[in-house]
């Protein structure tokens, strides 16, 4: 009787931790590429720059002042938490729908002002056209929305998805968020189990 | 004589200038601004401020405007969920607050939106806001700028 109960643990343990890891793949990144800038308008290619390693990704644009900011500061809270767990396999991508206005030079003063930690944190902007692809595929939506002229500037706002998408080291999407409001303890033990 | 007449200027001066502060403090605590932070953000951009608003007089009131020398352009905005988990943000012109009632203007809601910033506002600085009501008396008041609240 106590040996039935012991295998049935085990079993039990087997099935759950075989279980943990097994995320749907919602999108196959691997015969993509998408040519992007960084802040330091060096081209990378990604997902690929980082094959191997677990990518957080958000979409933001720096004009936006209340969702993206919140995004951003999500992906700081979960790339400390994960230097605390010395989890070093693990890359963050901040990629801009808004590249005519977010130029890698309005990238480094939106690091700067805000204090980001580049270490293994990248922020795009490219191609118009590449962004789009990148995320048609991605399933993230930005509609432009209000267009002002201030100061014979124009700002524009967006209608946008709010996501944090998780992409495996195989280069696959394996899970997305509400990039605001995350549940930073699960992408923490999603990233665990990957 | 003209020492008691001196004494009666005085006495009137005094009792005048009090009266005059006690109704300043007594119109200043009809409306309360509480916590108010603006989040940091670099020359030429767009950030948000935030604060909680009480009104504590006997008549509903609305903020109408926000006034600053930090950016070009400032709006009351609120930020609303669209379908399919899309997020989007839009210029409202006034928020009534009921008389008694606190209205508070937070990340995911409603906030005041610093369009083209004229400098850059790192965390630990503060601006001089004002703000503009349909019945209070207008208040100014020191921000502190915050790159995150958490």
């Amino acid at each position: 009787m106590a040996a039935t109960k012991k295998i049935s643990a085990v079993l039990l343990f087997v099935l759950v931790n075989a279980c943990g890891n097994n995320f749907p793949v919602i999108h196959d990144f691997k015969n993509e590429d998408f040519t992007l800038l960084n802040a330091d308008s060096a081209e990378m290619n990604f997902p690929s720059v980082f094959k191997g390693k677990i990518i957080v990704a958000g979409f933001i644009f720096t004009n936006c002042p209340d969702i993206c900011p919140l995004t951003t500061n999500n992906m700081r809270i979960i790339q400390e938490k994960l230097k605390e767990l010395k989890m070093g396999n693990v890359e963050f991508a901040a990629i801009s729908f808004d590249p005519k206005h977010d130029t890698p030079k309005v990238l480094r003063d939106y690091i700067r002002i805000r204090k980001f930690d580049t270490d293994n944190w990248t922020f795009f902007t490219g191609n118009q056209q590449v962004i789009d692809s990148l995320l048609k595929v991605s399933e993230v939506f930005a509609i432009p929305s209000d267009t002002s002229f201030v100061a014979g500037e124009e700002k524009v706002t967006f209608i946008h998805t709010d996501r944090i998408m998780l992409i495996d080291g195989d280069l696959r999407i394996r899970k997305n968020y509400p990039g605001s409001t995350i549940n930073i303890d699960e992408i923490i033990d999603d990233i665990q189990k990957l | 004589m003209k020492k008691i007449i001196l004494l009666i200027i005085t006495a009137i001066i005094f009792v005048g200038c009090n009266s005059i502060e006690k109704k300043e403090a007594k119109i200043s605590k009809e409306i309360e601004i509480k916590n108010p932070w603006i989040r940091s953000a670099a020359a030429g951009m767009n950030t948000a401020l935030f604060f909680d608003l009480k009104n504590n007089s006997e008549a509903d009131d609305s903020l109408v405007s926000v006034e600053s020398d930090a950016a070009e352009l400032i709006q009351i905005h609120e930020t609303i969920k669209a379908p399919n988990g899309m997020m989007q943000m839009k210029e409202i012109g006034k928020v009534s607050v009921r008389k008694g009632t606190e209205m508070k203007f937070k990340p995911m809601g409603k906030h005041i939106m610093f369009i083209l910033l004229h400098e850059d506002l790192p965390a630990g600085d503060s601006v001089e806001v004002k703000f503009n009501f349909s019945k209070a008396k207008s208040m100014s008041q020191k921000v502190v700028v915050k790159d995150f609240t958490k």
